[in-house]
């Protein structure tokens, strides 16, 4: 029973940081369809920020404001590089990530920071948690499990996702889906695309950042190497919950309501597949791997009757 | 004020000397538009006809802004003029994600229109402008709003970017290429009408390509021809590219 029990927690608890990375993923690579690879360094960079700014005496929500700053800042260098230095998309964000990766031991002053006995809102959740196990197995047992943590954090992903929708309904939402579908926007944007770009890649990169931030938090730290192959986590999510929605709608477009529920729910599926697996398996294969071997699976199964390459993946 | 001055203050767009030159790959150089000069005046309409490969989408694009011409130039008037240009192969720029109502409201993004909704592109709001736009084509596609773009027939498709990039407030300059490629015959009837209100309403001027005889005849336009493109080439006679491989 406790063991149910915990493999549930930790999947929902996983889930919330790496659906805001999902959420990010989704309008630079789904929205946009920029081959994006700048979250594995915005993520990174988002939680370093963030702890180095909580341990320089910074508040909270001053600490999360430099994150997601530093987020935006990644996803406009991307922007930059491509639409004012004319590299191209995979390569300017190849770039940008790559940078910022290598700013992260800088940024953090040594290879490590421990987040755990500062005073944040999520060690104020963390001690709700403590007293909600207690109460529901007795003191003395050997796993939390996050109620209130879990509570809250859906309660901001609903928020998040409630504004997503409503911003890819908005003419700037719509513009930056526009350059997304359609194979040359030229004719109809001409210079005017840039924006659209600049746009959908800081904010994308922001949510990314935002879900590095939930992951030093949750894991009590930050480190340089902590977003490495995080934007295949996001991908893989992605495709497991659009196929999932389009299994439900029976269609083959989704429209962005459905394209952000699916993010949703396949990043929970994802995470629950993670657990559950690492569980049973955990000696064998880490995180990394399986997220590859997942990908890699899943691709092979959803293109096996396409007659060619798809755009994106 | 002279009354040239007054003229001149008619005229929306001005080509002078424009020429574009293209380098093939078997090294010879093509030369289109071979020194045009135009002027296109407020509600008038110009038709560009010429043989495959003569320039006339080259011209439009150069218009649009979107190619540079070797040499001479085009002047707006005003500069920032509120120019839509529809281009040939509509399933290349067609938001082929985006429903129908979406891509109606969406309008031409170069230019801010005042009476496009900016706030929810798929509410009732703009689903009653994008049926009230799309009804004027005379396609019977009020009914697909909702449908995604990519599910269009080719002439459907043509027809919602049509309303797309005219809207409700006509821009100042219309430039089509071959827009009724894919339409029949009822619905070119009815683009011909919606333009030709356009045209009188005088805040409008069209430049068109199109192969269109029945058009051609209906709207009263300056038809332009464009000759074909100037060959020349420098080598010896075995290096001498067949003229099949220098079409445009």
């Amino acid at each position: 029973m406790s063991d149910f029990l915990l493999i549930i927690d930790s999947a929902l608890y996983n889930a919330i940081g790496l659906s805001l990375v999902t959420l990010g993923v989704l309008i630079t690579i789904r929205f946009l369809k920029y081959p994006d690879l700048t979250p594995d360094g915005s993520f990174t960079i988002g939680a370093c920020v963030f702890a180095r700014a909580i341990t320089t005496g910074a508040s909270g929500l001053g600490a999360v404001a430099c994150g997601l700053g530093a987020g935006l800042l990644c996803g406009a260098l991307t922007a930059c590089f491509n639409t004012k230095l004319r590299i191209g998309k995979l390569l300017s964000s190849v770039t940008v990530m790559i940078l910022s990766v290598a700013c992260a031991p800088y940024i953090l002053g040594c290879a490590t920071i421990g987040l755990l006995n500062r005073s944040t809102l999520m060690n104020s959740l963390l001690e709700i948690d403590e007293r909600s196990t207690h109460k529901l197995f007795g003191s003395g047992i050997g796993f939390l499990i996050h109620p209130a943590s879990i509570g809250a954090g859906a309660f901001l992903l609903i928020i998040l996702s409630v504004a997503l929708y409503l911003f890819s309904n908005t003419r700037w939402g719509v513009g930056v889906r526009y350059l997304g579908s359609s194979l040359d926007s030229e004719p109809i944007m001409g210079t005017a695309a840039g924006p659209y770009k600049w746009l959908a890649l800081m904010l994308g990169n922001s949510l990314v950042a935002a879900g590095g931030i939930l992951c030093a938090l949750t894991r009590g730290g930050a480190d340089q190497g902590m977003g490495l192959g995080i934007v295949l986590t996001g991908v893989v999510a992605l495709i497991i919950g659009e196929s999932v929605m389009r299994l439900i709608g029976k269609k083959p477009v989704l429209n962005p309501a459905e394209e952000i529920a699916g993010a949703l729910l396949g990043t929970v599926a994802y995470s629950f597949i993670v657990v559950i697996v690492l569980y049973f398996a955990g000696r064998y294969i880490d995180s990394r791997l399986l997220t590859v071997v997942m990908l890699v699976l899943l691709l092979a199964v959803l293109h096996r009757n396409k007659g060619r390459e798809s755009e994106l993946f | 004020m002279s009354s040239s001055e007054l003229i001149d203050r008619d005229v929306v767009l001005t080509t002078t000397c424009l020429c574009k030159t293209y380098e093939t790959s078997r090294g010879s150089r093509i030369e289109l538009l071979r020194g045009l000069s135009f002027k296109v005046r407020l509600g008038e309409c110009v038709v560009l006809v010429g043989r495959n490969g003569s320039g006339k989408s080259t011209l439009l694009r150069i218009i649009a802004g979107l190619e540079s011409p070797t040499s001479g130039f085009v002047r707006l008037n005003p500069s920032s003029l509120d120019v839509a240009y529809l281009a040939q192969g509509v399933g290349e720029y067609a938001g082929r994600d985006l429903t129908v109502c979406e891509q109606v409201n969406l309008g031409r993004l170069r230019q801010a229109q005042v009476d496009a909704p900016r706030w929810s592109l798929s509410g009732p709001r703009a689903h009653l402008r994008a049926a009230n736009l799309v009804r004027r084509l005379g396609m019977g596609i009020e009914h697909m709003l909702d449908e995604f773009v990519r599910n269009l027939s080719g002439g459907q498709m043509q027809a919602v970017m049509l309303a797309s990039i005219i809207g409700a407030t006509p821009p100042a300059l219309i430039l089509l290429d071959e827009h009724s490629s894919a339409l029949d015959q009822v619905a070119r009837d009815a683009i011909a009408d919606l333009l030709q209100d356009c045209l009188t309403s005088r805040a409008t001027s069209l430049v068109m390509v199109t192969h269109d005889q029945e058009l051609l005849r209906r709207m009263p336009a300056k038809v332009i021809e464009l000759c074909l493109p100037l060959y020349s080439f420098q080598g010896t006679g075995e290096q001498f590219p067949k003229e099949a491989s220098l079409d445009a």
